[in-house]
Order: C-alpha cells, then structure tokens, then sequence
C-alpha cells in the first residue's frame, strides 16, 4: 500500500511540482482574501462590524478612536471573504486597511485606490518529511494554509520554505494524510507523515496511466495487496472472488493449477471469448498461472466503457490491470515471507457399500426382468451380506495434501535507481494422489534515471511451473477420470489382483466400462511445465514539463510442454499396450506501445491533460504433438517414443495475430468539481474480414464531485460525493484467428490401404466478420461520510453487446454445419454496491469491513433473424442440454420436468408414458400431445447467479489480527452431470446414498425412482438441475505481530505469524463436490455443468513473515 | 538532453514503430481457398478430401456406423444395446423422432461430401495439368457426389439438389428437389464418370471409383428406382446394366466367403468399389463396436452396440459356410482361458451372437481394423442381375437362376435352385441378398424398395421390441436442426 502510494505519488507529484514553485509568494498572499465570513444583518456600525469580524476570525483591528464616525454601514449578507468586505467597507466610508499578520490596521482613505495594503513578516522554515517507518518522502508538499504557495522537499525528504509570520503549514503527500503545523516562532520543523487509510486521495491504475481516486470518472475497482495474500492460490484470478463488486470469480476446477471463470458484469458473448483482458505493468497479456501473486501491488478492475475502451477492441469483458511491485529509493528492505497448510477434501460424496451396493444391483436386475446377480451361487456371487470386499474408492484416492509457499524480496534504491527483485516457490499438491502443481519464479523491476529528464525502467519475470495433472473433468466410461472413477466403480471390487497389481474389471458389474481409480491415479501420467520469459522495459522523456513522450518494448515468451503416458494397466493403454503422447508450444508474443502524455493547470482551476498513442502487438505460437503406443513396457513413461512399436500420424502447426491500433483520452477538470474524459481507441486486428478489418471505439464520461460545491462546505457528515455517468463502446476479438478464411484443412483417407491426404474447406468464408460491439452505459455514486471512515460506492451499468460472435447453424445441405458471423445482441443490465468502513477506531481496537454485493441478469435480446433459439450442448449421450434463446439469458438448462414418480398403473394408463412402470419418473406432457419426448423440454435451469458478493472483516487488536472473509453466490443452478452415473439406477455402477431411499412398492413417498437395470436412459431433467448458491467462509485467519523490543535483538524490523483457514465453512444445498464448478471452464453457454469434477478442499495454514 | 535531441530520438522511434505490421494474415500452416486449387497435387488433394468421408461413414472411429447402424437397426437383422444410446434404441422401436442423431447424421455427412465433390467438379478443370487426370478426377468425384446422393434419396426421398460450391453465406436455403429429379442428376453423373473412368487402377489405389463401380451403381440406382413395381422400365435398365459389369469379365467370385473380406483381398475381383483402411493407423472400428460387450478380445473391450438378431441367424441354413464367418458365436477369454459362449437370445450382451465377418483380430488398436468395406461386389451385380431379369422378363430366367446359384454354390449349396414360380424367385433372391450381403448397409434399403419394410420389423420382435411402425416410415424425418433452419424445406409426411 504505501509503497504504491509512495511511487505514484512521486509520479504526480513531480508533474505538480512546476506549478507549485512558479508562484510568487508576495504576489499570491491575500490571507484575508481567502477567510469567509458571514455577517448576519446588512446595517451595521462601524465598531460593530470590526469586532465582529474579530469574533469570528483570528484578526485583531487596530484604528484610532476618530474614524469610528458612527456612521452606518450597509454590507452584504452573503457569505464574503473579509478582503471583499473590507474593500466595500472602505469604499463606502472611505477608510484604508494594512494587515500587518494577524493584525489590520485602519486609517482614513485617501482616494479610491489601495483600500487595503498588506504586509506581512516572513520567516524561513526548513526541516525533514518522513513517512511513519522513518523513511524520507522525497517529493512531499509543504503549502501554507489558505494559499497555494508551497514548495516540495528534495531527494532526501529535505525542505526549506518562506512564509509569513504565524503562517499554518500544510504537508501532505499523496496517500498520506496531510498534517498542519503552526510556524510561531520555529526554524525547524521535522514531520512525520501518517498512511491515509481514508484513501480518497489513493491513486489508481487506468489504461495508459493513472488518476487520483477523486478525479475518477470511470467504474473501477480496487483489489489490494492484504486481499491477495489474505488466502493461498495459485493465481491472482482468484483472489478477486469476493473482493470486487461486479467481479464474477468462479474456480472451473479445484485442481492445483485448474482454471477460473471471470465474468465481470455478466455474459456479454456466446462464441467469442468472455474472459477480461489482463494487463500487467501495462502489457496486456493472457495466462495468469505463472504469474506469482506475491509479487502483486494492486490490482485494478476495469468495469464500465469509460474505463475500458482505451482497449478497444479487447476491452468489452472488462479489464484486469495488474500492477507488481517497484522499488523506491531509501533504506534495503528484505522481506521473506512463507506459510505451509494442509488441505483436505473439503465434501465427499456419500455412496452404497459393498453390501447395500449388492442389495440395489439384485433388486436392479429382478426389475429389469433378469435374476439377482449376487445369489450367492458362486464365490464370485457371494449374497449381498457375504460381499468380500467394501472398498472406498473416493478414500483410496484422496489424500491430505501439502500447499507450500516461500518468497523472498528484496528492495530499495537511490534517487537515480531503484530496484525490487524476489525469488518464489510455491508448492502444491493436489488432493488426488500424485497430482501437484510447483512454480519457481524470479522478477526483477529497475527503474533508473539517466538525466533529470530521461528514465529508463525495466520488468523482468521468469517463471518455471511443473505439474502432475489429476485426470479428473474428462468424459466417462472408458475415458473416465479419477473421481469419475470413484463414484462408478464397485465398492465389491478388491483394490488389488492377487499379484499386487491393480484391479480391474470391465464386467458386467462396471456397465460404465470404468478403470479402477488407482489406476487412474497412479497410472495415468499427464505432466505439464512451462517456462515464462516475460520482460517489458520503458523509457520516459520529459520533453517539456508538461509533455511526456514514453515508448515501451517487451515480450511474453511462453514454451510448454505436455507429457502423457497410460500404462498397459489402464484402459487408455491397455489395448494399446501403453500409450504415449508428447506435445510442445512456443509462444511468443511481442508489443510496442508509444504515447505521449501533456498535463498541465490553466488558471488554476481547468486541469487538462492528454494521451495520444500508437502500439502494436503480434503473436505467434507453433506446437506440435507425437504421439506412439505398442511399448514393451512402461519403464519409458513418456520418455521414448521411439521405442513404441506403433508411431502415430503427428501433428504440428502455427498461429499468429496482429493487432494495430491508435489511442487517445482527454482529461478535463474544472475546479476540482466537474470533471471530463474522453477516449477513444482505434483497432485493426488480423482476426477480422478484410471488409471489416479496423474498429472504433469510442467512450465519453462525466463526473461531478458535488462534495466540492458550495453548498457542501457547512456540513460535515458528508465528506465525499460525487456522480459519475459514462457511455461508450468496447470490443471483443476473441474468437480465433483466421476464423473469416476459408482454409483447406488436411483430412486423412485411405486409398489402396495407404494413407492419403486430402485438402478440404474447414468453413464457409465470411469476409464481413468484425468486432462484437458492446457499448455501456454506467451511472455511479460514491458517498464517504464521517471523514470518510464510510465509503460507498454504487453503480448502475445497462452492457449490450451487439453483433456477436456467434457460430451460427447453417443448413447441412451446404457442406457446412455452422459458420461463424456477427448476429444477435445480449444484455447485461446490473446494480453493485459496494461499502467500506473502519467501524471501530479505539487506540487498541480496529474494525475494518468491507462488503460488496452484485446484481446482474443476462438476456439475449435477440439472435439470427431467423431463429429465436438455438439448442446445442452435447456431451456424455445427452444432446441439447442448452439453449439460447431470445428474452432468457445465456447458457439456460434445456430439458424434461421431472413430475414426481408414478405411483400405480391406473396411473400410467392415464399419462403420456403408457410404458412406463411404476416407480418410474413422470414428465410433464409440456405440449399436450400425449407423447413425451424431446419435444417436452423447457428451461430449467440459469447458470447465471442472481447475486454474488464479498464480505471482509479484519480486526486489529494490539498485536492480533483476525480476518474473516465471507464470500457467495445466490441463485446460480447447477446442472450436475454426475447424476446420470450417480442417480441411474441401472445397475451398471455405484450410486449415491440418495438411492437407499429408492422408490419400492413399500417405500413410495420419495422423489428417487425405482432400481431397473433396464432403465437409467440419460434424459435431462429437473432432477439433475440443482441450485448451486453458496455462501463461503473463504478465510478466517489470525495474526499476531512478535513485539519489536524482542525482534530488534534479532536485528528483525517486523515479524508476524498467523494461522488461517480456507473454505472452513461452506453453506450449500448442492450435492456434488462443490457447488463452485465449471466441467467446460469458461465457456459462455457451457457454464455450471458438474461432472467427474476434482474435489474443492478446506486448507488449514500456518504463515510466517519477516522483515529485515 | 536537449529538447532537440529528445526529438530525434522520437523520430527514430516513430519510425521503428512504423515498421509494417502486417494485419492481412494466413495460415501458414494451411492453404486458403485462395491459395489452393492450382497444382495437379491440389487436384488430386481435393478429390481425396471427398472419399475421406467414406471411410468414418462406414465404420471408422467414433463416427462409426453412420449408415451400418440404420440399415441393420431400423430393419431386422440387428438389436441395439438396450441400456445404451436412446437414439439408436428409437430407431429400432420405431419412437424415433427428427431430432435423432441416426436419422439425422447421414443428412449432414452426406452434404458435406457433396459440397466436396462440387468443389472438385467446379475447381479441378481450371488447374493446368495432365488433362487426362483431371478428366479422372472430376469423373472419380460425379462418381462420389452420385454415391451420396443415391444414400439420400433412398433414405429421405427428394431432398435438395446442390450441384455448385457454397462459398458464400447467401443462398443457402435450398428447396428440396424431386425424388425423380434425384434419381435424374445421380444417372447423370454416373453416366459421365462411366465415360471416363478406367477399368482398373494399381492395387495401390485400391478403392477408387471404376467404370465397373459407376456401372454397377447404375444398375443398383435402377433396380431401386424400380421399387416393387413390375413393369418398370428401370427392370430391363437394371439388368442391362448388371450384364454390362458382368461382361466386363473382370469380375469375379472368390472361392470362398471370408476370403472376400480378407485384407489380402483388398482390390481383388470381387470387389467393384470398396473403402479401405489402413491396419493401425486409420482403421474400421467393427470388431470392437460389434464384438459382445465387455468381451476383452478386442481393443476397448467390445461395446455390443448391435448384435444379430433371431431372425437373420434363423435364415442361415446348416450347410450355409456363410454363418460362421459372419457371426461370433463363442470366443476365449484370454485372461483365464475360459470359453465364453454367446447365444442369439441370451438378453446378456456380452452373451450375445456377435456380428463378426469384418472385425480385423490382427489390429491392435481401437479402430485399427483393416478389412474393407465391401459397399458393392459382384455378388450383389449377379443377384441384382437375377433380381431385374426376373422382373422384366415376367419369370426367372435361366440367367437369373444362374446368377443367383453361383452366389449360392459358394456358400455351399450343392442343389441349384430350380422351377420357382417369379414370385418364389423374388423371395429367394430377397433372401439371399440379406444372407449374402449381411450388415453390409443393404437391408433397409431392400426392404423398403419392395414395400417389406413393415411386415419385416413387425416379425422381428425379440427383445419386446414393440415397434410403432407406419407408412411414414418409409422415409427418415429431415432433420429436425434442418427443418428450423431452412424455411424453404418440407417435411416428409407423418414426421
């Protein structure tokens, strides 16, 4: 916090600082021209009004007996400064005034000119600013109060000033609270400046610059730096849960390493990408996993069209601006910090044991018209009570898992350079035996300064990540993943064969055909690692003092690699005799980023400033895969293809992206109450048609600091207003390259038993393919009150994003299945509100909470003209879960309504289902055409939540801090896939404990149909669509500082220990692992399907920071 | 620095960022329409792109089955897994609906063959190259566009007519044409492709279209057109034709049955168009799609998806060699050496009589199966011979009775079949066609041209099919997705 104060407050500083000392003490001083005063009557006496004004101010006047003529003086009753009622008075009764300090001395006019002469004692002042670690504040301002002389203090915090006798000094600094000092009669005056935890002055992070908080136009949220660490993840993505209004964060999967979905403000894109755009130190970039979050400062969220079009054509879904840490000049600083917990499934799914299970399939088969299976005929028939084995699978495949991380920083500097440099591991394993994530990371910031008006910087990061994937999120049946496994496979099954390898079964007792999930687990090896070069350098010419040309070059170098092996134990490889699989990419992205940036005050009052500039950015990103299989055993793993006796056709190709474009804001405030911006970006991208190649987006705001008004200055419980509006368009180019060509894609044939290639069309081309538009509207209010211990923040924002991005069915008959094409419009139309408050201020207590709340609904307005819905989804057997269709939001569950269970056959004879059987699931007849079949769905289900939000407490007490952070969503469903395999009743797996309580003749009070191993068709309905609302004790954690007068021995400047706990709490009604799911990550219509997912875990941590 | 010397730095750097970056991108790692389409490699490229859909359409990998399934399925020769996919259950008791992914697959994979072949037939003659190639290679493709062409017609009836490339968005909504209109356009294109095409090609380019496989097409397209109405035309046509390819003298009958789909057979005499696979590497998938369920003698283990049903297995005679080396009627577990015995009517599928001619045991991998798909071989030219010359000629003639007794001598009929009334010798060749051609993709087809189609489901009950059969269904539904799509479409009656 302070660090980042410190720096953009030495960035805004300087740009001010010209202005500061360009004014003339003598010339400037009026200080009775700046007391206001307010005379209650209009008639007065001349004695009368003078004491009066003594009353009330600190002047004293001074004037003989004989110019009090007694004549009455009229004045006016408004508000006035006593210099503009002092000259209407001298006017009027032809006197003069000189002020002599606090004193004004009276005497008789001698014409009209010159009423009043001021003269004032001056005295020099120097001394030291600090900040409250003792650390010079270079850069800080020192003014006399009531004028805007001033002047900064140097390098090494030093400043010397004149000013009038008894002047008031003010010293402040951005991010610190101002402090006023009396001179009387001192030459030297040392300060110590305090953080501002008020923070209106807070700077804040824009697209190509930053704004103080109050000059702030735009919706933007703030993520800090406490936030981010509050809870151990892997990636910054996740810190934002909870913490942003507006802010969607959902994890896909629970998996060390697995993805997130981030949805700010909704669903605004059906085909193209909905994931925000991601800057960091201004390069936008993409994968956030081997960025370490340690090393994050702040992060700033982009939300309204204000704030985003100044990216353009990728700024529709929101941006993500991530700012690392920078050194600053003054003292080493060496910090390390570490915590080490423990995770733990945080839900298992209750299933049948061995003998419960062996009850069900006999009574599954008996009313499948077969016989029971375990008759107890055989010894691999035992009775259901002698079953030999009742194994827990999900308990031989879970683990208690280490989550480790250790970093260290080290920062500091001079006035001419500066540097941060930290080295990190972090460590995770996964809950499933043998999965883990580790990422070691270095970064390097230098910033340096060539001459006073050059500085060169530079950011350098690298990063290795090495993983062991659980394969968990993946089809079913033969292909299934471990927890899939677990839930499918027998509780009969022994877990090991007679000679110590693993079980394995493709009987009739495993209809799913699923491996053992030891196998799986074991056996299935999917290794990943990365390594990340990422480097951006800058350089800042100060061609005048207004004018600031800056150029950037960097790159994001990415290459990874995938190795795959299944053993012969496993299904993947068994037929295979091993089945290996290497693949490898190399990405590079580069970017160049010239803008010239102009800031200067008119008359005080008209602050403007300017952007113009011009990047570009490409990409390129080649990958191959090999593949063999046929191994003569599976010592090699992966590592030798060659020796596979069956080579597989490999594969290997490239991509590139280009993007041009042209930038431009304007900034205009008038007198800190009216502010205007206004930006503006032009974007040519690669990606689009060449009749629709380049893209406009335009944005307009308006902000009105009320608190700045008049009227406002004679309350005191508001000490912040402001509205703000905006308006403006973003874009959204996520939808592949290349995707306007029609290209000729290699397919394979067979002639003569040979191989053949073959060249066809992939699609239709579509030379008008462009940008999907969003534009926005966003109205907003910010409120403090009580010195701004209470702010609140609200927004109101209507997104319509128009010509999607949208696969579009096209008739069969043409060759082609779909095509790619801008149709449609979707609206997201939301309130958020967000309030933060120091609740409790006592000298040993602390009470921070910040609560945040969204409201958002998703719906599509329309689509192709010809078409008000499309049905797609298709996955595990069940086709057109999903529909799209006008007036309902995105990605709406399809499917038959569950009506209770038939109970009779008089029953069935009189519904729409005349071969059903009792026991059985009712549909409701949804088009009275006494059939039930696909043409009987409806939605029944919204992935979308209704509301979701974040509530963080921290309370300090002396040396503790307790944090307690809640985080939720209401109103989200699920539509939990498992239950086709959970909840079939078929008798081809294991089943949910759901299913003891299964309809039977005896027991017909139950919503769970009845055991058929003929039954379990995977039809879609309300039964698998469960509500996924949650409410979350994301982390409740303890701290307590060790006291300084027994670290300092250690030559230690602060240490603090805590132990915290991750996810301890979870209310939920959802039945799967965790209601936080996402089986096809971040998919627009996909969202909220659960299937063989890796389980969420609840973590308990021990921490230790040090600071040397 | 100097204000000055900021500024030519500036400059310098305006001008590095000036640098053209290109936005007008293309693949580098494919051809675009554009750039494609200009050599004889592209020629011939392109038209392989059109057979490349044969092989999923018969039995390749996940798509498996796109025409198998419903020509055995939706007649009487197969029985669906029961506890599997719902639509290939429907398409067997008949409660399909036009949203069945059966029904409605071949609609899309077939087009989408087309469109291929139109883009050959309209692109290839404008590359400069060997013009007696070029010539092949559009006749190859009016060979293949006929094929597909032929599929649809007999499985939807009149369904639009699209000879030209799309390449633009625009018009995509075709009407459907006649069916008549459908049978004119695919006797058109195979007549031209007849023209040109050779007889032969080295064995190494087995399974391309030949003179002999557009005649023999011609034969099959009449003997359909002719339905079940006797005095048809098309009758004599039919038999034309089929003495035609017979006389070519370049076909002929293997001595035995599995020899005809032995790999080693592959462009042998028998076969007049053939899809063909490559073990391992691009194979048919039969042997573990229809292996029994579970069975671990095939990659995968078997997925019993379809087994045979009573019917068919009760046609096979005793002395017919046909039976064995069609079905599997018992294997060895290899993991404990124990022998597994199916039955037709165990309801176990992993007990299941297995249809088993095509799987390839030699194949290691899932859909590794290197036996071809025998779309067309002489011993269907010489039963459709026998079949037209029995309907034009008003009784089966001694050409006809020899025709169809050379098929059934190799089977292991020592009796020649002899003094049957025409219709005895309609039902005998009918009969023969389903013993002789099993799960070779006819079934359906035969029986709905000679108006069997109802009768035949209804008798083939096991299982408590219980189908709900009708006119309508004659024809498959056009797809549903179709239909919302297309405004200029017509449903087929009763769908």
């Amino acid at each position: 916090m302070v660090s980042k104060n410190l720096m953009y407050g030495l960035l805004l500083q300087c740009l001010f600082i010209t202005t500061l000392m360009a004014h003339d003490i003598h010339a400037q001083v009026k200080p009775i021209d700046k007391t206001y005063v307010v005379l209650v009557k209009s008639e007065w006496q001349l004695q009368e009004i003078f004491k009066n004004i003594e009353n009330i101010t600190d002047y004293k006047f001074v004037y003989p007996e004989d110019i009090l003529n007694n004549k009455p003086i009229n004045t006016k009753k408004k508000r006035q400064s006593v210099n503009d009622l002092l000259v209407d008075i001298g006017t009027a009764a032809n006197l003069k005034f000189k002020q002599v300090d606090n004193s004004i001395y009276v005497g008789e006019g001698s014409g009209k000119k010159e009423i009043i002469q001021i003269e004032i004692e001056e005295v020099t002042v120097s001394g030291k600013v600090t900040d409250d670690k003792g650390e010079s504040l270079p850069g800080a301002t020192i003014t006399v109060l009531g004028t805007t002389t001033g002047t900064v203090t140097d390098i090494d915090g030093n400043y010397s000033i004149t000013v009038p006798d008894g002047a008031v000094l003010v010293f402040s600094f951005i991010g610190y609270e101002p402090i006023q000092i009396p001179v009387d009669n001192q030459s030297l005056i040392d300060v110590t400046l305090q953080t501002d935890i008020s923070s209106l002055e807070e700077v804040v992070v824009i697209g190509y610059g930053t704004v103080k908080r109050s000059d702030l136009t735009g919706s933007i949220a703030q993520v800090r730096e406490d936030d981010i660490k509050a809870t151990p993840i892997v990636a910054i993505d996740r810190a934002l849960q909870g913490r942003a209004a507006g802010v969607s964060v959902t994890q896909n999967s629970s998996r060390p390493g697995g993805g997130t979905t981030i949805r700010i403000r909704g669903t605004g894109s059906v085909a193209a990408g909905n994931e925000p755009l991601y800057v960091i130190d201004g390069y936008p970039i993409g994968d956030l996993n081997t960025i370490n979050p340690m090393d994050v400062e702040s992060i700033e969220i982009l939300k309204d069209a204000s704030a985003t079009a100044i990216y353009g054509s990728r700024g529709s879904n929101g941006v993500i601006i991530i700012t690392t840490k920078r050194g600053k000049a003054g003292q080493s600083s060496v910090d390390f910090e570490s915590y080490y917990g423990v995770q733990n499934a945080r839900r298992r799914i209750p299933l049948l044991n061995g003998q419960e299970y062996a009850e069900f399939i006999n009574e599954a088969r008996v009313n499948g018209g077969g016989v029971p299976f375990f008759d107890g005929s055989s010894s691999e028939r035992p009775l259901p009570g002698n079953v030999p084995n009742n194994t827990d699978w999900q308990n031989e495949v879970f683990q208690a898992a280490p989550i480790q991380n250790y970093q260290l920083s080290i920062s500091g500097g001079n006035e001419k350079t500066k540097y941060a440099i930290s080295g990190n591991l972090f460590n995770q394993d996964g809950l499933i035996d043998n999965s883990f994530f580790k990422r070691y990371s270095v970064r390097t910031n230098l910033d340096h300064n060539i001459s006073s008006r050059i500085k060169v910087g530079l950011s350098l990061q690298g990063a290795f990540t090495n993983e062991r994937i659980a394969r968990t999120e993946t089809g079913g049946q033969q292909s299934a993943g471990v927890t899939g496994a677990a839930l499918n496979f027998a509780p009969v099954f022994p877990k090991f064969n007679e000679n110590g390898t693993f079980y394995r079964d493709l009987g009739t007792l495993n209809g799913q055909q699923v491996d053992n999930p030891l196998t799986i687990a074991n056996d299935v090896y999917n290794r990943a690692n990365s390594t990340r070069i990422f480097a951006n350098s800058y350089a800042d010419f100060l061609i005048t003092d207004d004018l600031t040309f800056r150029t950037t070059w960097g790159a994001n170098i990415l290459n990874n690699k995938n190795n795959f092996y299944a053993t012969r134990q496993t299904n993947l490889g068994f037929a295979s005799n091993g089945d290996a699989s290497i693949s490898a990419g190399q990405n590079i992205n580069w970017l160049n980023e010239n803008t010239l940036n102009f800031a200067k005050t008119y008359a005080e009052k008209h602050n403007f400033s300017a952007l113009v500039g011009f990047t570009h950015q490409g990409f390129n990103h080649e990958f191959f895969t090999a593949n063999a299989s046929n191994f003569s055993n599976d010592f090699a793993l992966y590592n030798n293809l060659g020796s596979g006796a069956t080579l597989r056709t490999p594969s290997s190709g490239i991509i590139e992206w280009g993007l041009i474009s042209y930038l431009g804001r304007i900034n205009y405030g008038f007198d800190s109450r009216y502010l205007l911006t206004f930006t503006a970006r032009t974007d040519g991208s690669s990606r689009f048609g060449p009749n629709r190649k380049y893209g406009f987006f335009p944005s307009g705001a308006f902000a009105w600091r009320v608190i700045n008004e008049e009227f406002m200055k004679t309350q005191t419980v508001i000490s912040d207003l402001k509205f703000r509006s905006s308006y403006g368009l973003s874009g959204n180019q996520e939808i592949g390259n290349y995707a306007f060509l029609s290209s000729i894609m290699p397919v394979q044939t067979v002639l003569g038993g040979n191989l053949k290639v073959g060249g066809a069309q992939n699609r239709v081309g579509n030379f008008d393919l462009g940008w999907e538009r969003n534009a926005q509207l966003n109205l907003g209010l910010d409120f403090g009150f009580f010195d701004n211990r209470v702010q609140i923040t609200t927004d109101y924002y209507r997104k319509v994003t128009s010509d999607l991005l949208i696969t579009v069915d096209i008739p069969q008959s043409s060759g082609f299945s779909t095509s790619l094409q801008n149709i449609g419009k979707v609206e997201n139309q939301g309130f958020e509100f967000a309030i933060n408050a120091l609740i409790v201020d006592k000298k040993n207590l602390q009470w921070y909470s910040d609560f945040n709340i969204s409201f958002n609904e998703n719906k599509i307005l329309n689509l192709d003209e010809n078409r008000l819905e499309f049905i797609g989804g298709s996955f595990g057997n069940v086709v057109g879960y999903n529909i799209t269709r006008v007036g309902e939001p995105l990605g709406a569950f399809y499917g038959r309504v569950a009506d209770g269970i038939f109970q009779s056959q008089e029953e069935i004879n009189n519904s729409s289902q005349p071969n059903a059987k009792p026991g059985d699931f009712r549909f409701k007849d949804l088009n009275s055409d006494g059939v039930i079949n696909d043409r009987d769905r409806q939605i029944i289900g919204n992935p979308n939540p209704k509301l979701f939000g974040g509530f963080n407490n921290t309370f300090i007490f002396k040396a503790f801090e307790l944090n307690i952070f809640i985080q939720g969503s209401y109103g989200n469903d699920i539509l939990n896939f498992q239950k086709f395999e959970t909840h079939n009743l078929n008798g081809q797996n294991n089943q949910s404990r759901d299913v003891l309580n299964r309809w039977t003749p005896t027991n017909t009070n139950t919503d769970i149909p009845r055991a058929n191993s003929r039954g379990g068709q995977r039809i879609l309905s309300t039964f698998h669509i469960e509500d996924g609302s949650y409410l979350r004790f994301k982390n409740i954690s303890v701290s307590y500082n060790l006291p300084a007068n027994f670290i300092n021995k250690l030559s230690i400047k602060a240490a603090k220990v805590y132990v915290g706990g991750q996810n301890l709490i979870t209310l939920t009604k959802y039945t799967g692992y965790d209601p936080e799911v996402n089986f096809f990550g971040s998919g627009s219509t996909n969202q909220g399907l659960d299937y063989g997912a890796f389980p969420n875990s609840r973590t308990i941590l021990f921490g230790l920071n040090v600071k040397f | 620095m100097k204000t000055q010397n900021i500024l030519k730095l500036l400059i310098v750097f305006l001008l590095v960022s000036s640098c053209q970056l290109d936005l007008d991108l293309a693949p580098l790692d494919q051809k675009t329409t554009a750039t494609f389409y200009t050599t004889e490699a592209d020629a011939i490229d392109a038209l392989n792109a059109v057979y490349a859909v044969l092989q999923p359409m018969y039995g390749n990998q996940f798509s498996a089955e796109t025409i198998l399934t419903p020509t055995t399925v939706a007649a009487d020769d197969g029985i669906p897994f029961l506890q599997g996919n719902a639509d290939r259950i429907a398409l067997w008791n008949y409660r399909f609906v036009p949203v069945n992914s059966w029904t409605s697959g071949i609609w899309a994979v077939s087009y989408q063959a087309i469109q291929r072949a139109n883009v050959v037939i309209e692109r290839i003659p404008a590359i400069p190259m060997n013009e007696q190639l070029r010539n092949r290679l559009v006749a190859e493709a009016k060979f293949l566009r006929a094929f597909h062409y032929f599929n649809l017609v007999r499985f939807y009836g009149g369904v639009p007519l699209v000879l030209t490339e799309t390449n633009t968005l625009s018009g995509l909504q075709a009407p459907r044409n006649t069916k008549e209109g459908v049978y004119e356009q695919i006797l058109r294109d195979l007549s031209e492709a007849e023209t040109i095409l050779p007889l032969s090609y080295t064995p190494s380019e087995a399974g391309r279209a030949t003179k002999g496989a557009a005649m023999s097409l011609t034969a099959k397209v009449y003997l359909t057109r002719a339905g079940n109405k006797t005095g048809s035309q098309d009758w004599t046509l039919a038999a034309n034709k089929a003495k035609e390819v017979i006389d070519l003298r370049i076909y002929s009958l293997y001595g035995n049955y599995a020899e005809v789909f032995a790999v080693s057979s592959r462009g042998g005499r028998e076969n007049i168009f053939e899809i063909t696979y490559v073990k391992d590497v691009f194979g048919q998938s039969h042997s573990t799609y229809w292996g029994p369920r579970g069975a671990p003698i095939v990659p995968f283990n078997g997925f019993g998806t379809i087994r045979v049903s009573k019917s068919l297995w009760d046609e096979f005679l005793p002395e017919d060699k046909r039976r064995e080396v069609s079905f599997l009627t018992s294997y060895v577990n290899p993991s404990n050496g124990q022998t597994v015995s199916l039955t037709i009517d165990n309801p176990d599928f992993a007990r299941a009589i297995s249809f088993w001619k095509l799987a390839d045991l030699n194949s290691t991998v899932f859909s590794g199966g290197a036996k071809s798909f025998p779309y067309m071989r002489y011993a269907e030219i010489l039963l459709i011979y026998a079949e037209a010359l029995n309907e034009s000629t008003g009784n089966p003639s001694l050409q006809a009775y020899n025709a169809i007794n050379e098929v059934r001598s190799r089977a292991g009929f020592t009796s020649p079949l002899s003094g049957l009334s025409q219709q005895e010798f309609r039902n005998a060749v009918l009969r023969e066609r389903r013993i002789e051609l099993n799960f070779e993709g006819h079934r359906w087809f035969d029986l709905v041209r000679r108006e069997r189609l109802i009768i035949a489901v209804t008798n083939e009950s096991s299982f408590a099919r219980n189908p709900t059969i009708d006119n309508k269904h004659l024809l498959f539904p056009i797809p549903q997705r179709e239909m919302d799509i297309n405004q200029a479409l017509e449903q087929n009656p009763g769908h």
